[in-house]
């Protein structure tokens, strides 16, 4: 994976108004899942139109199944289940649906794709050491590096 | 109108040192991938293992891609994503993966059209575990 050197200027804390510096990953478009259909297509005697008929009707029973209720494994990828978000209250008497504020849908990772994506290897595209490239930020648009149009699309947690 | 129902009930539970009531979805049971292309087997003219390879490639291709650095956007159910917690450092010459980045996870935003299905759906009380959990406690 792609990352990027960013500068962030602090905005609270005991570090207010101090320049930080990060990794990002570097922002690429997303893959549709019309083209993992292509891709299966070729690879099989299928025609692209029967492939993706097939794969649609997985997504529909794979989500109906996930509304249902059903906690729904997803092979190599891992498992995908309903959640509700409850306020807590003091009696029985008092836990009623309306104190259910939100559903939502929880995925877990299977262990394998976990393991694998934290062992996945990641380049900085513009080092600082042994490189005439200036530290890119988000708002200069990654200038300077190999990968162009960089806009730190990462997670930061500082 | 939608017909899915989440079934919850209410749960006793410590927060903070005080005992309190929350409600608890209860999980129908399990679907296993072969349920599931079993079921899109009987939708489609395809044959069960014909199906069965597909669905294989597919979910194989996504893992792939997310491996690769890449977000997929699978459509009506959303996006699998490589997702990189890193921390900050006070100078350029400290950045490194190694001093920057704390893990890297997988990912996953639910679609509107799935969030909307889960959220359409009604929500039933059941009392069966809870009925037994006061009957304990009399």
């Amino acid at each position: 994976m792609d990352l990027n050197i960013i500068e962030k200027t602090m905005r609270v804390g005991p570090k207010k108004g101090q320049k930080m510096y990060g990794l990002a990953r570097v922002s690429t478009p997303n893959v549709h899942s019309r083209t993992i259909a292509e891709q299966v297509s070729k690879a099989s005697t299928f025609s692209e139109a029967d492939t993706r008929h097939i794969i649609k009707e997985f997504l529909d029973v794979v989500t109906d199944y996930v509304a249902d209720g059903y906690v729904v494994d997803m092979g190599e990828l891992g498992t995908l289940r309903p959640t509700i978000t409850a306020k807590s209250v003091d009696t029985r008497q008092e836990c009623k649906a309306d104190t259910i504020t939100d559903k939502g849908i929880r995925y877990i990772a299977r262990n394998e794709f976990a393991k694998d994506v934290k062992g996945m290897s990641l380049h900085i595209l513009n080092p600082l050491k042994g490189s005439d490239s200036e530290p890119s930020t988000p708002d200069e648009g990654g200038g300077g590096n190999q990968g162009g149009g960089s806009q730190g699309g990462g997670d930061l947690v500082g | 109108m939608s017909d899915k129902i989440l079934k919850w009930q209410a749960e006793q539970k410590k927060i903070f040192g005080q005992e309190k009531w929350v409600a608890k979805i209860c999980y129908v049971g399990n679907r296993s991938l072969q349920e599931a292309i079993d079921e899109v087997a009987t939708r489609t003219s395809a044959q069960q293992s014909e199906v069965e390879g597909i669905i294989n490639a597919y979910l194989h291709q996504i893992k792939s891609y997310v491996m690769t650095g890449r977000s997929v956007n699978v459509d009506g159910m959303g996006t699998f994503y490589p997702n990189l917690s890193t921390k900050l450092v006070a100078t350029p010459e400290e950045v490194s993966v190694q001093n920057c980045v704390k893990t890297i996870t997988v990912g996953f935003r639910p679609a509107t059209k799935l969030r909307q299905k889960v959220r359409d759906g009604k929500l039933w009380e059941y009392k069966g575990a809870s009925n037994v959990h006061q009957q304990t406690e009399e």
